[in-house]
């Protein structure tokens, strides 16, 4: 497994920007933008925030791990987009727009942000957005996995974006969905084949206990780590306290509490912050949107080939 | 909750065991079914908010409701997700899956949509306060609410590839099954009319006044429409065991991308192309076994004129002695429930030996030369059809599907 991974986040470019308390680190800030890039391209003059932070993930990405753009061209490359944000922007602003400005209107599509990725680059493999929540980026994972292990592509390509800015005060009116500091990410992971795709492991479903999924994933003869997803802190603090009374040996670390919120990145970036924290066999990353939890079953052995030993 | 492993390899069939369906010719498939045969048209003026200053106010607009009998649970305010429920309440009865056997484990709920919870943001633009219209007018809100209405214990998935999202959801329905995360999922798609996606394409000038032909040589446009589809998948010998016949299969799929430009088809056609042939290959089908296809067709000159191209370059000389239709004169462009309501319409038509007409098509266009079923229903038995589905941003999906 070849996987290189791009983050940006409000903190920062790298996984080593992000602090190990955002509420601390915050300092009562409520949100933590990133900073617009500007691409040289006339095609893009109309593009939105996230399409144009997309593209620069993946050139970043590219550029990190030696690779040039006419690698991803063609069919064989798979783009798969994550997003509980995506559509937010662009829709409520065309909402409010006059007329004058609904030129913009096929930017309230939400696959219109990978889509500019797949002109950008030239790309006509595989393809989909998912927008379940912060729950989208583990079924972006899996879907990306099964792509591979299915021979439907030799890359693919998972995008995570989640801007606020544009519309702060719907998610203000929002804020006791969600735990505080808001932090905008884009992020970018390359996956290519390996033999152990198969231990990858997905489940997902709506209850209140997420133990037996746990239970169900875990491997006696192998070491494991939990990184964990609640949107609020308190939920999440109590499912950790419940895990580790169960699993006493087992770390489980809140992701949200030491990158905010980052929605459907979140789950993404926690385990990625496993693989260049931890030496664990098996990695869970949990998460969970509304009532429905979603987890991944990544084992250390998909890492050990990796070009992404410090994804900045 | 199922924990599922990536596999290599496809072992089961995904059969399809219940459909539901709400259009703008008709809830429930069997009302469906006879307007489509019967050349009825579900396009009317639009009611339910202002078109007065829209170039166009017409649409396949949803008048009524029927009554959901014998529940007594108020539906949610949220249109979308009344129309998932009632099309998932019609599919789950049909598949014999019960509310008793819904909330049994690894009942998994996959909804594409180009919109999702739109509608509920623009009652939220109107009454501010209203917070659980805030929460509903996220993307998956018409999801969520679907898979609480069931109470579906398995995955719970809102995907888009824009106008091609219904079709997508159940590729991504069956790969949970073959990942044997799900034991049963409710796959299908939603989209409802209303001022923000009229005003968007009433200024793409995307809309026609005059009526929806598709593949003909005087269309001009597409109009808009609303509705759902839903099909319940299964692995076939999980449905057999339970006594569930199957309506047909699921034999393979595929979604894949453009990369040309963020509205228009690529005029080559060739996304669209690689993402049939890769749903043939999935499928393992050849050319010479396909009897039918069920075209996107929107009536826009761009669209029609590249599927037939792409059908051509497939199929080769096998595209002229198969039939083709649309829809979408019917019942206008129904969005994330297009693609759907499609594949519904090839189960009806391998099962009771029909292919419903493509209506207003009349005059032949050099460039769309394949045979698009005019005027009337065609008695003819397709066993294996393909269902192709493109949108915004360069969204290409095609289905290959089996009658059982």
């Amino acid at each position: 497994m070849v996987n290189g991974a791009s983050v940006m986040t409000g903190w920062g470019a790298g996984l080593q920007q992000i602090p190990a308390s955002a509420r601390a680190e915050a300092a009562g800030r409520r949100l933590l933008p990133i900073p617009t890039p500007t691409l040289d391209d006339e095609r893009l003059r109309r593009a939105t925030r996230e399409c144009l932070l997309a593209i620069d993930r993946v050139d970043q990405t590219l550029c990190q791990y030696g690779l040039a753009r006419a690698d991803l061209s063609g069919p064989r490359t798979a783009v798969v987009y994550a997003s509980a944000s995506a559509y937010a922007a662009a829709n409520w602003a065309f909402l409010h727009a006059d007329t004058s400005v609904a030129i913009y209107f096929p930017y309230t599509a939400p696959s219109i942000v990978p889509g500019e990725v797949t002109i950008s680059f030239n790309i006509t493999g595989p393809y989909v957005s998912f927008l379940s929540g912060a729950n989208a980026g583990l079924e972006a994972l899996w879907h990306a996995v099964t792509l591979l292990a299915q021979d439907q592509c030799d890359r693919a390509l998972i995008l995570g974006i989640e801007t606020f800015v544009e519309c702060e005060t719907l998610f203000t009116s929002g804020r006791w969905l969600l735990s505080s500091p808001l932090v905008e990410t884009a992020l970018c992971w390359l996956l290519e084949p390996h033999p152990d795709l198969v231990s990858f492991g997905y489940a997902a479903g709506r209850g209140d206990d997420v133990l037996p999924l746990i239970d169900a994933a875990l491997d006696r003869h192998a070491t494991t780590a939990i990184a964990l997803y609640m949107p609020t802190l308190q939920a999440g603090y109590d499912t950790r306290a419940r895990i580790r009374e169960r699993w006493p040996t087992i770390p489980v670390s809140l992701v949200n509490e030491r990158t905010g919120t980052c929605l459907a990145s979140t789950p993404l970036i926690g385990l990625l912050l496993l693989l260049a924290e931890t030496h664990h066999d098996h990695l869970l990353c949990i998460s969970r949107w509304d009532d429905v939890w979603s987890m991944v079953r990544w084992p250390r052995l998909l890492g050990h080939h990796s070009r992404a030993s410090d994804p900045r | 909750m199922m924990f599922g492993t990536s596999r290599l390899r496809k072992p089961d069939r995904i059969a399809i065991t219940g459909m539901g369906v709400v259009s703008p010719v008709g809830h429930g498939a069997t009302a469906f079914w006879s307007s489509l045969t019967g050349g009825i048209s579900g396009i009317s003026a639009i009611e339910r908010f202002d078109t007065s200053d829209m170039r166009v106010g017409r649409g396949g607009e949803i008048k009524c409701l029927a009554d959901l009998s014998p529940e007594a649970v108020p539906l949610p305010a949220c249109r979308a997700s009344q129309f998932l429920i009632h099309a998932a309440t019609e599919a789950m009865r049909q598949a014999g899956l019960g509310q008793s056997t819904a909330t049994g484990p690894g009942l998994g709920v996959v909804i594409g949509s180009a919109l999702g919870g739109i509608g509920e943001a623009e009652r939220f633009q109107a009454q501010p306060h209203d917070l659980h219209a805030l929460a509903g007018a996220a993307y998956d809100g018409p999801t969520r609410r679907l898979a609480q209405w069931l109470g579906a214990t398995g995955p719970v998935l809102s995907l888009s590839t824009a106008c091609a999202s219904g079709a997508t959801s159940l590729g991504i329905g069956a790969d949970l099954l073959h990942a044997g995360t799900a034991t049963a999922v409710i796959a299908g798609g939603v989209d409802i009319l209303c001022r923000f996606v009229m005003h968007g394409f009433n200024r793409l000038r995307s809309l026609t006044r005059d009526e929806v032909r598709p593949f003909d040589r005087r269309r001009n446009g597409l109009l808009l429409g609303e509705g759902a589809g839903i099909v319940v998948l299964e692995r076939e010998p999980m449905a057999r065991q339970r006594g569930a016949e199957p309506l047909g299969f699921l034999c393979g799929h595929a979604s894949c991308a453009d990369g040309s430009h963020i509205t228009a088809p690529d005029d080559e056609g060739s996304g669209l192309e690689h993402t049939v042939r890769l749903a043939m290959h999935n499928a393992g089908v050849d050319r010479e076994q396909i009897d039918f296809i069920s075209a996107h067709g929107t009536g826009t000159p761009a669209n029609d004129r590249v599927e037939t191209r792409v059908f051509k370059r497939v199929l080769g000389p096998r595209a002229y002695a198969i039939p083709v239709n649309s829809i979408k004169g019917h019942m206008g462009h129904t969005m994330g429930a297009a693609a759907i309501l499609e594949t519904i319409m090839c189960l009806l038509a391998w099962r009771y030996g029909q292919i419903p007409p493509t209506l207003n098509y009349g005059e032949p266009d050099p460039d769309c030369d394949l045979d698009y079923v005019p005027a009337t229903a065609r008695a003819y038995r397709p066993r294996i059809s393909l269902k192709t589905a493109v949108g915004f941003a360069g969204c290409n999906a095609c289905l290959v599907l089996e009658g059982a």
